[in-house]
């Protein structure tokens, strides 16, 4: 039973430095997968004991399972915000991406966004693409949603 | 032919290629103001300036080929006649992504959706702009005409 706790804690601090990690590259998360996340972090910080004691009963084996839900999480979040290459992916690429996002229209823009290729390596704020896409008199916050599905 | 009739005729060559000329650079400042080079579906009205150009070119020449002029200033009429029909397929294509129709463009009539994209109610590009490169044709062939009078 000790042996087992002193297990969980090495797996326990993985989760920690990967809720953090996911914390970091999150800034396209939904709002669904932004909750996941913090749930997984509030579980990590509690201690080793009373984690698998409060969620589980204390058995180790439960605790280590809370430790893996914890540790899916942000390989959830890092999938919900897959990036393609505005200059080198296909239209359909660009498509789903953008359907994963949740940007309405998701194949009329991605047409848009074939069309003005190619986006400028040091245009860190896709000046040239939002430029374009304002023309079209996008809704507020669209043109956001689209640049992040995007990468260069 | 006396003096007045020469001054005339000069008049109206040079007349007619200076609107051609002054037509084509204020196209061209248009297009570099509009900064038409974004995709490549933006090429082809330089490439009828480009054509227009040599029409201009070889029809102020005195033995330049009547014929050559025709067909340059063909070609850009029909390179301007396609930019019409793509510019309203452009704006009709944009008409879901513009937040004042994104909810009722699929419900309007073809005819309602056409017509709005034509008058440019909806989309980003100029319907007839590219009349300016069939005016400046007009110009190449009625110059082309009159050297044969």
């Amino acid at each position: 039973m000790r042996v087992n706790s002193w297990l969980a804690l090495p797996l326990l601090g993985a989760a920690l430095a990967l809720g953090a990690c996911s914390g970091a590259e999150e800034p396209a998360a939904t709002a669904t997968t932004r909750a996941s996340t913090s749930t997984a972090q509030r579980t990590t910080t509690v201690p080793a004991a009373s984690a698998s004691t409060a969620s589980t009963g204390g058995t180790p084996k439960a605790a280590a399972t809370s430790v893996a839900t914890s540790t899916a999480v942000p390989a959830a979040t890092a999938s919900a915000v897959r990036k393609v290459n505005a200059n080198t992916a296909t239209r359909a690429e660009i498509q789903a991406a953008l359907e994963a996002a949740g940007v309405p229209n998701a194949s009329n823009w991605s047409r848009e966004v074939v069309e003005y290729r190619p986006y400028p390596a040091d245009d860190a704020n896709w000046t040239k693409l939002r430029t374009e896409l304002a023309k079209y008199n996008p809704a507020p916050g669209v043109v956001d949603q689209i640049i992040s599905a995007l990468e260069k | 032919m006396d003096r007045v009739g020469r001054l005339e005729q000069l008049s109206a060559r040079y007349g007619l290629l200076a609107l051609g000329w002054f037509g084509l650079a204020g196209t061209v400042a248009q297009l570099v103001l509009d900064r038409h080079w974004s995709s490549p579906t933006q090429a082809p009205p330089w490439l009828a300036l480009a054509a227009l150009a040599g029409a201009l070119t070889v029809v102020g020449r005195a033995q330049g080929s009547r014929r050559l002029a025709r067909w340059l200033a063909g070609v850009a009429v029909a390179i301007a006649l396609a930019g019409v029909y793509f510019h309203i397929e452009g704006n009709y294509q944009a008409g879901p992504l513009d937040q004042r129709f994104s909810a009722t463009w699929e419900g309007m009539s073809v005819a309602s959706r056409l017509w709005t994209a034509a008058s440019q109610g909806v989309g980003p590009s100029p319907v007839l702009a590219s009349g300016a490169l069939i005016m400046i044709a007009l110009v190449v062939g009625m110059e082309s005409l009159r050297q044969r009078d």
